[in-house]
């Protein structure tokens, strides 16, 4: 039995446990096991690292604070396990789902692909002068990662490139906000080919304002990228003249009237502040939680990164 | 078709799996998961707008944001790198007509809340009191704005004096007015005296000569220490002419002969007190060049204890230096150095460049040279980086990079 058939065996008798324990929660209600603590995720989680299904791991040690992370709790961890189960579900399936849906399956389980072997294997990488729409950088246990997010000046399309860091390792910077760089980019195979590998690139070069789009545009697009990968939870937007607001909660608000709240969890601050209570153009990530704000742009003035605030 | 999607309450959905399927009539674990999974994803593709309604926008701010390199470098600051030299850079570019990034604004609020002196570089900038109205953190009473009344109608005596403040910056003469109502007892007249230090000038003599004659005590000394620093005031032209027969030389040694009292310009107290008082109210350069070393006699202590009083109260920079001299030999004889401490705190930053020389070159205590090196001239750290510049080195050439971005 060679490796990859030894992993797939392990992967789908780790998927079956973690439908089992998924029924066994909702059977003995979610309440109980948002109260049972970190033992009782880290067990389950810990099974899904020997089952070799690392980035469900990862997401079921983060549902253990579910309960603390502000109302709405309770509907959110069961969008949580819901997903997980079709998750599970969908690798079953196998050669039923297409290729690059099965893809997509198997990259939120955890399999990875090696960066040489994406851009060695690619046979389409595209060649553009690449707007850096923003940064939005998170901390699992010891790793930090950057989703850096790029779209096309010429083609349009929109990329994700990951950079990670462990403690005391620095992230990749070399994409500023608001910049052009030309660069070849590779694609990871998925439904929603998004994720791409740096193939070849240029330094970077100032780029003025971009081109957006309104909230209603915003929330079509969305819908169109979820049809096709229904675990997709961020998705890059450049909305133009929006106008921050406070109330009822911190929200981006554009001309036609239309307006969607920031994602909690992120500082609102530096960006009513630069927009003064005017219109602004804002690249964010939108996500099922909100809108997370990576660049504005005010006027005439230079792209402000909107990086968290206080010490780093 | 599963009975979830068909009620297609998702609210009901998720009580079911906070209850437990155990508990509820309906389908077993596996349907309800598949239901809400079908209905997470239809919840998500089918989200649609909301409202919101934006604050008032606030007024434009003429000034233009410094240029790109300043301006990375206080982004650098307020997030923790040399944040203690933030207050430098912000009155380096209010200098310049210069204002910080607009969306650095909130993390100097941050720091503001805890920084008092911060506080008043960040309330000129419309954008910082149009953001303390929005955020209850930051509305300090620094960030007041002088055209509402509210806070002096209504407020703490601590929020009066800071709206009474931001009025004598944009209005002096009402806020001398508003100091004039007879409504205020004497503690308020007491603490809010002093606010008139902002602006200062001969419109105010009038107003400060009648409170010299005021009931309270404390009111009478805040308008003292006033007039002392009104330049041509009647009170300066009092105490030089007092001062002239202080002091005479007589074979090589000074001889002081004390004031009489004269409560009513604060000179009061012991003989040795009046001394101290007097030397402190009057202008250094009424007493001509600063005096020799050696040449103090025995009222050293009270002739130093007026002359760093009155080097800080008029900014006399020929004294700093010279006291500074005399202040760092008499340490090397073992003298204590609360007074250099106290001169050099209230010496006006940056220092000129030859008291920065003799404090780095004379042998000063290292709180000294890092006084130096924080509050110096900052061309002594315009000279190549090595890999062993000592630290006060390294702050002074940051210093010196950081206005030169100014300008920029």
């Amino acid at each position: 039995m060679d490796r990859a058939q030894q992993r797939a065996e392990r992967v789908a008798s780790g998927l079956g446990e973690l439908s089992q324990w998924l029924a066994d929660q909702v059977r003995g209600g979610l309440a109980a096991a948002a109260s049972a603590g970190y033992p009782h995720w880290d067990a389950i989680a810990a099974r899904m690292v020997d089952a070799q299904c690392p980035a469900i791991a990862e997401r079921l040690r983060g549902l253990a604070a579910a309960p603390r992370e502000g109302p709405g709790w309770e509907g959110r961890l069961v969008e949580e396990l819901a997903m997980l189960h079709l998750l599970a579900a969908a690798y079953r399936k196998g050669d039923e789902l297409p290729e690059q849906l099965r893809a997509s399956v198997r990259q939120r389980i955890g399999f990875t692909t090696r960066q040489a072997d994406v851009i060695a294997g690619c046979d389409r990488p595209v060649t553009d002068t690449w707007l850096v729409l923003g940064w939005r950088d998170t901390q699992h246990e010891r790793i930090s990662s950057r989703r850096i997010w790029l779209r096309g000046a010429g083609t349009g399309q929109l990329a994700l490139v990951l950079s990670f860091a462990a403690a005391g390792q620095t992230l990749d910077d070399s994409f500023p906000p608001g910049d052009h760089v030309p660069a070849t980019l590779a694609r990871y195979p998925g439904a929603l080919p998004l994720r791409a590998a740096v193939a070849a690139r240029a330094e970077p070069e100032p780029a003025p304002a971009p081109q957006g789009t309104t909230i209603a545009k915003l929330l079509t697009g969305w819908a169109s990228a979820l049809a096709k990968d229904p675990w997709q939870e961020s998705w890059p937007v450049v909305l133009t003249d929006v106008t921050p607001a406070l109330m009822p909660v911190p929200s981006l608000a554009d001309q036609a009237g239309d307006a969607l709240p920031l994602h909690p969890l992120a500082d609102h601050w530096p960006l009513l502040a630069a927009s003064g209570g005017r219109p602004v153009t804002v690249a964010a990530e939108y996500t099922p939680r909100g809108l997370w704000p990576m660049t504005a742009w005010a006027g005439s003035a230079a792209p402000v990164p909107l990086q968290p605030r206080g010490p780093r | 078709v599963n009975e979830h999607l068909a009620t297609g309450s998702w609210p009901d959905l998720v009580t079911a799996a906070l209850v437990g399927t155990d508990r509820g009539a309906g389908s077993g674990p596996d349907g309800l998961l598949d239901s809400a999974a079908r209905l997470t994803v239809a919840r998500r593709v089918g989200r649609l707008p909301a409202t919101a309604i934006p604050p008032d926008p606030c007024e434009e701010n003429p000034r233009p944001v410094t240029g790109p390199a300043a301006s990375d470098r206080i982004a650098a600051m307020v997030a923790g790198h040399r944040s203690v030299l933030i207050a430098e850079w912000l009155t380096a570019a209010d200098a310049r007509g210069r204002r910080p990034p607009d969306h650095l604004l909130p993390a100097l609020l941050d720091l503001a809340a805890g920084t008092p002196r911060l506080r008043p570089l960040l309330a000129r900038h419309p954008r910082v009191r149009w953001l303390a109205r929005l955020n209850p953190a930051w509305d300090l009473p620094e960030f007041a704005d002088p055209s509402d009344d509210t806070p002096w109608r209504l407020g703490t005596r601590t929020q009066r004096r800071a709206w009474l403040a931001a009025v004598r910056e944009t209005d002096p003469a009402r806020a001398r007015q508003l100091l004039a109502d007879p409504a205020l007892s004497a503690a308020e007249r007491a603490a809010f005296l002093p606010v008139l230090a902002a602006r200062l000038s001969p419109a105010d003599e009038e107003y400060l000569e009648a409170a010299l004659d005021d009931r309270a005590a404390p009111v009478r000394a805040a308008a003292a220490d006033l007039l002392t620093r009104l330049q041509g005031s009647g009170y300066q032209t009092r105490m030089t002419s007092r001062a002239r027969h202080l002091l005479r030389e007589q074979g090589g040694r000074l001889v002081v002969t004390p004031p009489e009292p004269a409560p009513r310009d604060a000179i009061t107290g012991t003989p040795r007190q009046r001394v101290i008082e007097l030397v402190a109210r009057t202008p250094p350069a009424a007493w001509g060049a600063p005096p020799r070393e050696a040449d103090y006699g025995e009222w050293e202590p009270e002739l130093l204890a007026g002359w760093v009083r009155a080097a800080a109260t008029f900014g006399d920079q020929d004294w700093t230096l010279a006291l500074t001299a005399h202040l760092l030999r008499a340490r090397r004889a073992g003298r204590p150095s609360e007074q250099l401490h106290a001169l050099l705190d209230a010496a006006p930053v940056p220092w000129p460049a030859e008291l920065t020389e003799l404090v780095l070159t004379d042998g000063a205590p290292a709180g000294i040279i890092a006084m130096a090196a924080h509050r110096g001239d900052p061309a002594f750290g315009d000279v190549p980086p090595r890999d062993d510049d000592p630290e006060p080195l390294r702050i002074l050439r940051f210093r010196c990079d950081m206005l030169k971005e100014l300008d920029d």
